[in-house]
């Protein structure tokens, strides 16, 4: 996404970035990332509010418990989690130069979001097959287009770190630091977003 | 090595990465004691747990700890105004107090109603996945789970829903001695209580008439199992239910719900009998050992 900014004026692999900056002096793409990150605070805030403002007044079930599998859930957060440090993993990696501890990284990151995806699956298809749907209740319709979402940033997540490891294998981006630690801020955030929801969505409805 | 933007990295970072990780997987395990029953956690604690593991991802994972003030302010200031929507949208729908609502529990006998909240048996509910709230548990082979087959699929109404959430009435003192009354005795106690099961669960469907709703409630007047013919399919079909079979070669939208769990013999030996004698039908007496021997 950022291989025009980084490709046109380059100070060698694993040197500064070559990135055109902004008058703020920081890379053009990292604030636009940013920026969108956001405005993607706004989006995921209106359908946590919406998950969160229904949360309890779903007519008939299934309820969350009737459906919610803790092992499940559990080892998603974990691989999420996991794929985050291997995130700032490949970002460190990308800026010192280290192109193969940095592909390394990557492709454990993009591993990770792909078993998130996995579990995400298998996660819909159980609570679909158990009953709960976008249009069995005000629970099911708020839950999946809330986590439907998140699962659609980590697969876009899954695809800008592929077409990244696929520019710097062809040669297409000479100096990937900056655009590793825009796609990481990408990823990071999906991470963050998971936090939110795993704890507002799951944790809260196995207390009392 | 050093940016404009961000500060330099001059020694390794790696172990500064790992320690912030291994405090995230802390945390996150610690949060994650409710969910296998290990340990009560507070909302307000998940949620500081989960507020202090998001902040640290941003300031060190996302490095904002030492970023530019422009990076810092396009971020926080959308998240802010956006926690502050969902408050406020949370405020608005009342839903602050995180709990289901009440729900009601109706005593079959007396028709009374209880609160059931979910504070008083969420562990138990969970771990018992209502067991005793459904009348027909199915396995699921993805998930091993058991669930709930036939309400949340048949049924789409909160009463609906309650009436599946009845427990089953206790013997009744009109059939004491059971097996010394005559036959005329038996008619006449079996043939009350039935009136009283058909009316407070049949007729909604059946309607009062035994002639059902065409096309959506199939008639149980003229009917001829329940007019004389077969006992024991008459007996099977209040016990489990029918779905998805053409009756007299019509067929019914609605699935007939499993009675089994939620009536006792009596009622349903006394029920059957009713209809049995009913609108014209003539059958005779169904004994409530009949109803037992089926089960």
């Amino acid at each position: 996404m950022s291989s025009a900014a980084t490709a046109d004026a380059s100070h060698g692999a694993g040197h500064a970035p070559a990135a055109e900056y902004t008058v703020t002096g920081v890379p053009a793409y990292k604030l636009a990332m940013w920026t969108f990150l956001g405005s993607d605070c706004f989006f995921f805030g209106s359908l946590i509010g919406t998950y969160m403002s229904s949360r309890g007044k779903s007519l008939n079930g299934p309820y969350p418990l009737d459906v919610f599998a803790p092992a499940v859930t559990s080892c998603s957060t974990f691989d999420l989690l996991l794929s985050s440090l291997f995130m700032v993993l490949a970002v460190h990696y990308a800026k010192i130069g280290d192109i193969r501890k940095f592909t390394l990284w990557t492709l454990a990151t993009m591993a990770g979001g792909l078993i998130f995806l996995g579990f995400q699956a298998y996660e819909f298809t159980s609570f679909v097959e158990e009953g709960l749907t976008l249009k069995s209740n005000l629970f099911g319709c708020t839950f999946f287009v809330l986590t439907g979402f998140h699962g659609a940033h980590v697969a876009l997540g899954v695809f800008l770190l592929g077409s990244l490891l696929w520019a710097v294998r062809t040669g297409k981006l000479a100096d990937n630091g900056i655009t590793t630690e825009v796609i990481g801020l990408y990823w990071h955030f999906v991470d963050i977003v998971w936090i939110l929801i795993f704890t507002l969505v799951y944790l809260l409805e196995f207390t009392s | 090595m050093s940016t404009p933007e961000s500060g330099d990295h001059a020694h390794n970072p790696i172990p500064k990465y790992l320690g912030i990780f291994g405090f995230l997987v802390a945390v996150t395990a610690f949060e994650l004691m409710p969910l296998f029953g290990i340990l009560q956690i507070p909302p307000p604690v998940l949620l500081g747990l989960s507020a202090v593991k998001f902040t640290v991802v941003v300031l060190f994972f996302m490095h904002l700890y030492g970023d530019k003030p422009i990076n810092n302010r396009l971020f926080f200031i959308p998240l802010v105004l956006a926690g502050l929507s969902v408050s406020v949208l949370m405020a608005l729908f009342g839903t602050w107090s995180l709990q289901w609502p009440v729900r009601t529990h109706k005593d079959p006998v007396t028709g009374a109603r209880t609160e059931v909240r979910d504070s008083d048996d969420v562990v138990e509910r969970y771990r018992g996945r209502w067991k005793g709230d459904c009348n027909a548990w199915v396995k699921s082979a993805a998930t091993g789970n058991e669930y709930c087959s036939s309400p949340w699929i048949a049924f789409t109404n909160q009463p609906a829903y309650d009436a599946l959430k009845v427990v089953v009435a206790p013997p009744d003192p009109a059939f004491d001695g059971w097996d010394a009354k005559s036959a005329d005795d038996k008619k006449t106690v079996l043939m009350k209580k039935g009136e009283e099961v058909f009316e407070s669960k049949c007729a909604a469907c059946h309607q009062a008439t035994g002639l059902g709703l065409p096309g959506a409630f199939p008639p149980l007047a003229n009917d001829p199992i329940v007019n004389g013919g077969d006992v024991s399919q008459h007996i099977t079909t209040v016990l489990k239910g029918l779905n998805g079979k053409a009756i007299n070669g019509v067929s019914y939208g609605a699935a007939m719900q499993a009675w089994g769990p939620v009536l006792n013999d009596q009622e349903i030996a006394s029920v059957i009998t009713y209809e049995r004698n009913s609108w014209s039908n003539n059958g005779g007496l169904v004994e409530p050992a009949q109803v037992t021997a089926l089960r």
